[in-house]
Formats: C-alpha cells, sequence, structure tokens
C-alpha cells in the first residue's frame, strides 16, 4: 500500500473512533487496524534511505545509474 | 593582392578609420528587439536583434534614457563603433525609445491565447500533486546549479524520496525536443511526480519552455507534472501547462519533499491517539457497566426493603394473629379450668359430699341394693367399706 494511502486509513480509523458511534467490538477491531497502519507508516519512514539516479539513454530504453550529487 | 604586410593593430586602425568616415554609421536610428538587458555601474548592455542578425550594443549612464525589458521592440539612436583595442564591433546608444511588445513576444502571446482556448491550460486537466511521493524525476540539466539546489532542498528534510535525473539540454534549438523525449519517455515510467527545472535566463534561454510541442507533452502525462523554470517573473508556456507552478526549482523541491520527522511525529501522535480514543471507549463502557451494576444493586436492594417491609408485615401480623390465638385460647383454657375445677368432685367431698361406689362403679341408684351389701365410700380425706342396713326407695 502506498505511504499516502496508509495514512488516509488512518485518518479515517481515528476520526470514526472520534464519531464515539462504534461498538466496543468495532472499536478494537479499528485499534488493532490502526496500530498495524501506524507501525507500518513508522517503518517506512524508518527504513528506507532515498537514492538518487541518473537515467541514461540506452539500447533497452532508459537504464539506471546510482550517482552523487553535491 | 597587396603585398604589404601589416600588423593587427595597423589593421583595426583602417577598419575603426573606415567606421568613423561612413556617415551611414553615425547618429542613425534602428529597430530591433531587445535580449540581455543588464545594467552594470551604470552602464546598459544588451543585443539588439531582428529574425535574422543581432548586434551589441552599449548605453553608457543608461539611466538618461528608457531602460528596456527583454523581449521589447524598441528604437535605438547612436552610432556604431569598432573598440579597435579588442577587434569588436558595437552600437553606441545614445537613447532608447520603446515601440511595445517585441515581435517574439507578441508571437508567444498570440499561441499562449491560442492554446489556452484549446484546453491546454485547463484547471480541470490538472493532476493532483501526491503529497507524500517516494519517487520523483527531475528532467534538467545535470550539470547545472538547478540540481544541486533541489538535491539539496529535499534531502534537507526528506532522506527517503528517491530522485531521478534525466539530463537534458536545457536552453538552445532544440532542446525542446530533447526535454519533449524525455518527458516521455519518464512518464511511462510510473513516477509519482515529474519535475521539469531550469534556473533564470534571458528571455531567448527559456525559449524551449515556450514551444507548443512541450506543451502538448505535458498535456498528454500521465504522470503529475511540475514546472519549475526560470525566476518568479519568468512565466511560460510550460508553466501554464504543467500541473503545478513553482516559482522557482528550488520551491519545486520544497513543494514536493514532506518532512519525514514531522510525519514521524504525526505517527506517534496516531498511534497515541487510537489508543487513547480505545481506551476511553473501553473506560466509558466500563463506567456504563458499572453505573448499569450499581443501578441493578439498588433494584434489588430496593425490592428486598420493599419487599421485607412486607415480610416484616406479614411476619407482625401473624406474630400478631398467633398471639390473639394463644390469648383468646389462653382464656377459654382458663374458663375451662374454672369450669373444670367447678366440677372437680373432690370439690364436692369437701364440701361434705361422699361418694359411694361398688365395685368401682358409682352408685346413682338405690335400685338392686340389698341389705348386707358391701359398698365403698369415699370422702374428702379418705374412704371406707360399709354394709347397708337397710334399703329404702324413698328419700
Amino acid at each position: 500500500m502506498k505511504f499516502e494511502d496508509s495514512l488516509k486509513k488512518l485518518d479515517a480509523i481515528i476520526e470514526k473512533l472520534e464519531s464515539g458511534k462504534l461498538s466496543i467490538d468495532e472499536s478494537i477491531a479499528l485499534y488493532g487496524k490502526g496500530l498495524e497502519l501506524c507501525n507500518e507508516c513508522g517503518k517506512k519512514l524508518n527504513d528506507v534511505k532515498g537514492k538518487i539516479v541518473l537515467l541514461e539513454e540506452s539500447a533497452e530504453g532508459l537504464r539506471e545509474k546510482p550517482v552523487e550529487v553535491e | 593582392m597587396n603585398n604589404n604586410i601589416i600588423s593587427v593593430t595597423a589593421l583595426n586602425t583602417v577598419i575603426n578609420m573606415i567606421f568613423k568616415a561612413e556617415e551611414h554609421l553615425h547618429d542613425i536610428q534602428v529597430a530591433g528587439e531587445v535580449s540581455g538587458f543588464k545594467v552594470f555601474k551604470g552602464h546598459g548592455y544588451f543585443t539588439l536583434k531582428d529574425e535574422k542578425c543581432q548586434i551589441s550594443c552599449t548605453c553608457f549612464n543608461c539611466a538618461k534614457t528608457y531602460q528596456p525589458k527583454d523581449g521589447e521592440s524598441v528604437i535605438v539612436k547612436g552610432s556604431v563603433d569598432y573598440y579597435a583595442a579588442g577587434g569588436r564591433l558595437n552600437f553606441n546608444v545614445d537613447s532608447i525609445q520603446a515601440v511595445g511588445k517585441g515581435l517574439l513576444a507578441i508571437k508567444l502571446e498570440m499561441l499562449k491565447n491560442r492554446l489556452r482556448q484549446e484546453g491546454y491550460f485547463d484547471e480541470a486537466h490538472k493532476k493532483p500533486i501526491p503529497q507524500y511521493p517516494s519517487n520523483i524525476c527531475v528532467i534538467t540539466s545535470f550539470n547545472g546549479a538547478v540540481i544541486k539546489d533541489i538535491k539539496r532542498t529535499v534531502r534537507r528534510k526528506n532522506d527517503l524520496i528517491n530522485i531521478f535525473i534525466k539530463d537534458v539540454k536545457v536552453q538552445g534549438k532544440d532542446a525542446h525536443i530533447e526535454i519533449v523525449d524525455a518527458l516521455e519517455k519518464v512518464d511511462a515510467m510510473g513516477f509519482d511526480v515529474i519535475i521539469i527545472a531550469r534556473g533564470g535566463g534571458s528571455f531567448e534561454d527559456l525559449l524551449p519552455f515556450n514551444e507548443e510541442l512541450l506543451v502538448k507533452a505535458i498535456y498528454a502525462c500521465r504522470t503529475p507534472v511540475i514546472s519549475a523554470v526560470g525566476h518568479e517573473s519568468d512565466i511560460t508556456l510550460c508553466d501554464e501547462a504543467a500541473d503545478y507552478r513553482a516559482a522557482t526549482p528550488t520551491a519545486a523541491a520544497e513543494y514536493v519533499a514532506y518532512d519525514v520527522i514531522q510525519l514521524k511525529e504525526y505517527v506517534e501522535y496516531c498511534k497515541t491517539r487510537v489508543k487513547t480514543l480505545v481506551l476511553n471507549k473501553l473506560k466509558s463502557d466500563e463506567t456504563e457497566l458499572r453505573n448499569k451494576m450499581s443501578l441493578l444493586i439498588s433494584g434489588v436492594k430496593l425490592t428486598y426493603q420493599s419487599n421485607r417491609h412486607r415480610l416484616d408485615n406479614a411476619l407482625g401480623a401473624l406474630k400478631n394473629s398467633m398471639n390473639n390465638i394463644y390469648v383468646s385460647n389462653s382464656h377459654r383454657l382458663e374458663s375451662v379450668i374454672t369450669k373444670l375445677e367447678a366440677a372437680n368432685p373432690l370439690n364436692m367431698l369437701k364440701k361434705g359430699f361422699w361418694h359411694v361406689s361398688k365395685d368401682g362403679k358409682t352408685l346413682l341408684s338405690v335400685k338392686g341394693l340389698e341389705e348386707g351389701t358391701e359398698i365403698d365410700l369415699r370422702a374428702n380425706d379418705g374412704k371406707l367399706k360399709a354394709r347397708i342396713t337397710e334399703v329404702k326407695n324413698e328419700v
């Protein structure tokens, strides 16, 4: 799932919980889902390191070449 | 051919003399379009051009006259000057007069209006720029300062985004063809956003970004496109067609790079919020449950108390009733006892009566009794046996 979608789902869960219209069973189910999404987002924010890549022309199309940019 | 060998100085001196002697080159008026107008130490420097040719111009103390913008059509008054030491030809401008927008600028304006009418700049067609892009592609010159600015700006707050760079020419005759080709290729690669970037430049430098072909390619893109061309005051057709126009390449980088630290804090906040909300729900349900239990217990107590009252009443009534029965029976008993006592034969004996019996049977009559029969007599204080001496049937 895209990060943006995960956050949207998380916001929707909080909104539902804030509505106060849920049963205790529904609340607990959303709690589980919400924590799962938080952990998933946290992992994405902590684990990945962005790269810088130059797209070079080649016979097969554009080829990726990692580069350093000062 | 003249066989005389002369020095460069001699040559340039001759050229200078020719230019100075030519009347058609002095105190003349020339019409053209201004390009690259700059002021340095009070003097104006620019190029005057038309569709085929151009000439360098210098306007000493340019504050004395009109200062044109790039692309503007003007009429300049002055003289051709040959700078012998540098071997350069220059037009010394005495005054500048504006004659409205330059031809190129007019053509560009017409193109812009046509493309607008054809819907290439329609807001409805513009795609939203994703808030948290993972992969961005920058179409720019790899060797320019622009890519460094973009990288620095993105990394300052975001070390997650992958930055892909497609190196292209960003000025010159065919630059727009290269940019269009790059755009079509990277559009097919599924990036979250494409940034077309170039630093500031003259009106001519930015011409590739005013090409119809580029506008149409941007319009056809499936990927959201950000245009970041020139400085804030330069608005190109590329800017008009893009889904988002950033004033500068740095501004574009600032726009796409979400703040990772802030986002981490937000995710932590969400975590706490979810926990708190569910905990509150549990607490509120527990309180509700407690309230219900308390109500139930109170109800039971009330019922018990109310029934206890009834029970007490019933018990009281029972007790009273028993008591009454007891009292009433007690009276009856006393009366019976009194009666019984009154009827006690022993009491009669105390009064002097005797009890007469024969063989254990009370004798109630004289009948059957004869003289000589033994009978038993009982008085209050003792018994005796007696023999009948006479029987009389009358009292």
